[in-house]
């Protein structure tokens, strides 16, 4: 058992129970749960070190941030969508029949602004994604900021029509905000947020939706991104990510992402 | 002692584990040291590596579920002995000065008994447990990495724990050439490569974790460098950062330094 002190990986034991674990404070790309991960920047970007002073890292080269009263994140995006970096992995899951077709997860994140954010240019900034690498075809789901709202939205598309369940209240500049979301097994979506570790405040409900054919292996899940060429790109700090198979509690999905 | 402890980053107290007992977390780990006796002379000469012993911790507590019935005592037995034999364990604690600390281990040994104190087991609501877990690696690590600049040739200070630390070292220039040095200066390795690579794209990983140095062609994990790129210093550089090359107890920390631009990044460790 080889134990090291960096990309240490409680790897498969603990991931068997999780589709996706990731957690930024392993200082790896990849994902506690074995997938590789590949971040893709194609270009140089600054991050500040644990002292505040800042580095130029090279093309694709993580951006590992300390936060004060958060610890490691990566950084990734800029302003108004001004950077495109994104991170994905492999999903590759099968539904168990015990499970149907619910999903969920949770994203803990440092918010950089709404102005940022909320990318008033076009479809909204992803935030987080879970599609094939075009998006044009197929089903997705996608957490992102409304295009003009800014607000934080839980959105799934059967690759016919789409629903969305939207948030009250967008976070400040500097707020530490987790956000969880439901996919349930009849195609309705559900989101709620915390900020500041605050407790959860709920969107509604959305309308069910017919669920499309099962997730491919061409699936991938998107941090700040939505496939490729999806929505546009935000700027977050992000310390951990989880995805679910079902519905599970918060509880649940905070204690996978600690 | 440890105030409160995760495992897995499950708080035990709130599936019902209570530990009342815990062993193993504040010994130090057992130091086993090579020694020489010189032939036909008094003493004894102490060799290297020093090696550490592993950790063995051990939980002695009750199991008393919020609900107090019998099936949420069934539950939460088998939730306990799911949790400790779930593979690698990361278990954290806050000691009492408020340090969290984490330390990876392997659960040896799980047992958990109803009490008796029913006219029959099947009756009981609480159990008493205990778990023993065995971490080859002894040192504890922060749970929150340090990741620090270190702009061309400039000595940047390396604040360590108490205990000696892997770390890696990413160079983003051609033909890097990087030193360590004790709190007082002196170098204690230095190493240099000759290799060219695009510049803003690509980049060096001195993997101290595993003795390699790698390089990354835009972000992709090309190819390791061979000995003949090795031209400066010495190829023994994959040592470990050791706060013995400073004072932990007056905060004198060692240094690095790098003729490109880099970043260094490690776990601060702790006996």
């Amino acid at each position: 058992m080889a134990l090291s002190t960096l990309s240490f990986r409680r790897g498969a034991e603990l991931a068997r129970r999780w589709p996706l674990v990731w957690h930024a404070r392993e200082l790896t790309i990849d994902a506690l749960t074995g997938q590789v991960g590949t971040l893709t920047r194609a270009a140089t970007a600054a991050a500040l070190d644990l002292n505040g002073t800042s580095r130029t890292l090279s093309y694709h080269q993580p951006r590992w941030e300390y936060v004060s009263g958060v610890g490691t994140c990566l950084r990734l995006g800029a302003a108004a969508g001004a950077l495109t970096e994104y991170l994905s992995w492999p999903a590759d899951i099968v539904l168990s029949s015990a499970q149907s077709n619910a999903l969920c997860g949770m994203i803990s994140f440092v918010e950089n602004g709404t102005s940022a954010i909320g990318d008033a240019s076009g479809g909204g900034a992803a935030l987080w994604g879970m599609s094939n690498a075009a998006v044009t075809t197929g089903a997705y789901l996608t957490v992102h900021a409304n295009s003009t709202s800014g607000l934080y939205t839980i959105g799934h598309d059967n690759d016919v029509s789409s629903v969305v369940s939207v948030l009250g209240a967008a976070p400040s500049s500097g707020n530490r905000v987790r956000l969880r979301w439901w996919l349930y097994s009849d195609g309705r979506v559900q989101i709620w947020q915390s900020i500041n570790g605050a407790a959860e405040t709920a969107a509604s409900v959305s309308g069910t939706l017919t669920m499309s054919a099962p997730w491919g292996t061409a699936t991938k899940y998107w941090l700040n991104s939505l496939g490729t060429a999806g929505l546009a790109y935000g700027h977050v700090l992000v310390d951990g990510l989880v995805v679910g198979l079902g519905n599970q509690s918060q509880a649940d999905l905070l204690e996978a992402l600690a | 002692m440890a105030s409160a402890i995760t495992v897995n980053g499950r708080d035990l107290i709130t599936r019902g584990i209570y530990v009342s007992k815990a062993t193993g977390f504040d010994e130090t780990p057992e130091r086993q040291v090579p020694t020489l006796t010189p032939l036909g002379q008094m003493g004894v000469l102490l060799g290297t590596p020093i090696a550490y012993a592993p950790r063995t911790l051990g939980l002695i507590g009750t199991i008393d579920p919020a609900a107090r019935t019998v099936a949420a005592l069934d539950a939460a037995m088998k939730a306990a002995k799911d949790l400790f034999y779930s593979g690698v364990l990361a278990v954290s604690f806050t000691n009492t000065a408020g340090d969290l600390r984490r330390i990876e281990g392997l659960a040896t040994r799980f047992h958990a008994s109803p009490r008796l104190e029913k006219q029959h087991f099947q009756a009981a609501q609480l159990a008493d447990f205990s778990a023993t877990i065995l971490c080859p690696d002894p040192l504890y690590r922060d749970p929150d990495p340090t990741v620090l600049a270190v702009p061309a040739n400039t000595r940047v200070a390396l604040p360590l724990g108490t205990a000696p630390c892997r770390w890696t070292l990413r160079a983003m220039g051609a033909s890097p050439t990087v030193t360590y040095r004790t709190a007082g200066g002196a170098t204690v390795w230095t190493v240099g490569l000759t290799r060219t690579i695009t510049a803003s794209e690509d980049w060096f990983d001195f993997d101290a974790r595993t003795s390699r140095i790698w390089w990354y062609d835009n972000g992709v994990k090309t190819a390791a460098i061979e000995a003949g790129y090795l031209t400066t210093g010495q190829q023994d550089w994959a040592k470990p950062f050791d706060p013995q090359d400073g004072d932990y107890a007056t905060s004198q920390a060692p240094s690095i330094e790098c003729s490109v631009n880099a970043e260094v990044l490690y776990h601060k460790r702790w006996l």
